[in-house]
């Protein structure tokens, strides 16, 4: 199960993202992301794959570049994403595919996705993260 | 972690942090606040925020909080700063991810009273033609080459394509047009993003606002700016969308990866950032200012659309004019003095405002005599003011103010104290008219998570770091399908 919390920060949202593998955390910051953005799904419409590949000299920048780039294909084609398909996943390098449905609208814009109070950690093979939007 | 006991107050309304309190600073940091905006401005992390600005390479004078302030991403959001040019730091975390976020103000040439029996249909009208953009593009889709040409040009494309008037161009800070831009150093995927959200709003705290001149304070400076008591304004707050937000994106980024070359070790990333003579510096600075005019085209193309619609409900003998257009996320070169030495600095307005006094060049040529016009405004329901900048605030600030009520609630928590229809029905029985397609947002932008702006403008006025001109009462909140 992808478990994701949603944290009050002063200005914006804040996740905290965790799960037993490290593809795991991945999706489940992915779903809290977008979570905070609350889509409107065209759900009738066809399903869209966005092909992304990253790569960050350590894992909680990576996480960044990972949701930074699901925030800009969202962005540029109007969609969004639930599911991701991993053809690599390492601590400094994640290829594969967002999957999800074009969107009518998003209830909040997120604006970024910030280095601020960043963290990713690993304990007793728990994955987590804590990742701030800029909202 | 930062108490009260760090700071020393210089005058009222004026805090300060020495240098020799932290290890580290190079600079005092000044805070601009009355006792009350302190105590919350000590509940959340912004003065740690301006003590680490403190310490950026080549930062002079003194770093500077708004009394609007409250915690951000590497700088406090309210905060100013300045680096020696060129050789002193530009960080992208001191202009934000909205670059050139900022408000315009245009005004109309009648009052309320012909106004109010139409507001509903203005409200409708204003809704319907200027989108939200979030999730779908606006109404304008730019060729890569038209693009390039806001990026270049800014209000200037405006004049150009038939939507902006001579005269917008002379009231908009900077003439809507930072001439260092350089459409090369945005990257394809901030155009993309772009390429399609000319004219639109975005969510959040954007919004338009029809505001009446509810009370002149100085009449003399009103006249000057063309107000009067009932008169019907429109504010206008929103910023580079995507573009700027993915501009930022990358540009930290790359500093970030870069910081080991300058030997920089900085307590925070986002106050990630480079010597402005570097080639990183100066790419990102070509970049911001090609973001910051995508804003001002963005703020003149929804004025166009504004003024079609006023056009068409009042007859072509009324015109929304533009008072004035400010930028509060943006870094420019600025001649200021310090320790009695004039300079060229690097100025990071993060969250504040320009407002030059009396006199100075950069300044309109209608307001030079009596300074710039200062624009801010509240939240949903609350007041706006029109200030005037002063030769105090060039003294003590870089010519600086704030930039409106600060948050000092967290989104999360607004939600949970209030619903978004709650916060409809309440304006509504305020009179005010409300127009956005969901009331989810409304509970997040709650005047109650905004500190009350009419404190913050009055520790400007006190402290004579800007004086009110006139305050605005909002009569219709549209925040855009």
């Amino acid at each position: 199960m992808n478990k994701f919390k949603l944290l009050p920060h002063t200005g914006d949202w804040r996740i905290r993202a965790s799960g037993s593998s490290l593809s795991e955390m991945f999706v489940a910051a992915l779903y809290g992301m977008f979570a905070v953005a609350e889509p409107r799904k065209d759900e009738a419409a066809l399903t869209v794959f966005r092909e992304f590949s990253v790569q960050s000299s350590e894992v909680s920048l990576l996480l960044v570049d990972f949701l930074s780039a699901a925030l800009s294909y969202s962005d540029i084609y109007h969609e969004a994403y639930d599911r991701i398909e991993f053809d690599e996943l390492s601590e400094i390098k994640a290829v594969g595919k967002f999957i999800g449905k074009p969107v009518a609208g998003f209830e909040t814009q997120i604006k970024a996705v910030t280095y601020h109070d960043l963290e990713v950690s690993k304990k007793d093979g728990q994955w987590e993260a804590l990742v701030t939007l800029d909202v | 972690m930062f108490s009260k006991g760090h700071l020393k107050q210089l005058a009222p309304y004026l805090f300060e942090i020495s240098p020799d309190i932290f290890p580290g600073m190079l600079v005092p940091a000044r805070i601009f606040a009355s006792e009350k905006i302190l105590e919350e401005a000590l509940n959340d992390r912004s003065l740690d925020q301006l003590v680490n600005v403190s310490k950026l390479p080549g930062v002079v004078g003194q770093v500077i909080a708004m009394p609007d302030i409250h915690e951000g991403y590497g700088f406090p959001i309210g905060g100013v700063a300045a680096t020696e040019w060129p050789h002193g730091v530009i960080s992208p975390g001191g202009v934000g991810y909205d670059i050139n976020c900022g408000v315009r103000l245009l005004v109309s040439d009648i009052s309320w009273r012909e106004v109010g029996p139409k507001i509903i249909l203005i409200a409708d009208e204003f809704m319907r033609s200027v989108p939200s953009g979030t999730g779908r593009g606006g109404r304008v889709e730019l060729a890569s080459q038209e693009l390039d040409e806001v990026l270049s040009e800014g209000a200037g494309w405006c004049l150009r394509t038939g939507r902006a008037t001579k005269e917008d161009l002379t009231v908009i800070e900077e003439g809507g047009c930072l001439d260092n831009a350089d459409p090369k150093a945005v990257s394809d995927r901030a155009k993309a993003r772009g390429r399609d959200q000319l004219g639109t709003i975005g969510s959040g705290n954007h919004f338009l606002e029809i505001q009446r001149v509810d009370e002149v304070f100085d009449k003399e400076t009103a006249k000057v700016y063309g107000l009067f008591k009932d008169q019907i304004v429109v504010a206008v707050h929103c910023g580079s969308r995507g573009l700027g937000h993915q501009v930022c994106t990358d540009y930290v980024r790359i500093m970030l990866s870069k910081l080991s070359e300058y030997d920089f070790v900085l307590p925070d990333r986002e106050l990630a950032c480079a010597p402005a003579d570097t080639a990183e510096g100066q790419s990102y600075l070509n970049a911001m200012a090609a973001a910051a005019n995508f804003a001002w085209a963005n703020r003149q193309a929804i004025s166009h659309h504004l003024r079609l619609e006023w056009r068409r409900i009042f007859g072509g003998g009324h015109e929304l004019k533009l008072l004035y257009d400010v930028s509060h996320n943006i870094a420019k070169v600025e001649r200021h003095e310090v320790d009695g030495v004039a300079k060229q600095l690097l100025v990071h307005r993060k969250g504040a405002i320009r407002a030059f006094g009396p006199d100075r060049l950069e300044v309109s040529e209608k307001y030079r005599a009596i300074g710039q016009p200062v624009l801010v405004p509240g939240t949903m329901g609350t007041a706006s003011f029109v200030l005037r900048g002063t030769d105090e605030a060039m003294r003590r600030t870089f010519g600086t103010v704030c930039h409106g009520a600060g948050r000092r609630m967290s989104r999360h928590a607004a939600k949970r104290a209030v619903s978004g229809g709650d916060v409809r029905r309440a304006l509504e029985a305020d009179g005010i008219v409300i127009r956005c397609h969901s009331n989810k947002g409304l509970a997040e932008e709650m005047p109650g998570a905004y500190k009350d702006v009419e404190s913050v403008v009055d520790v400007l006025e006190e402290a004579g770091i800007s004086k009110k001109v006139v305050c605005l009462k909002p009569v219709a909140v549209i925040k855009g399908e």
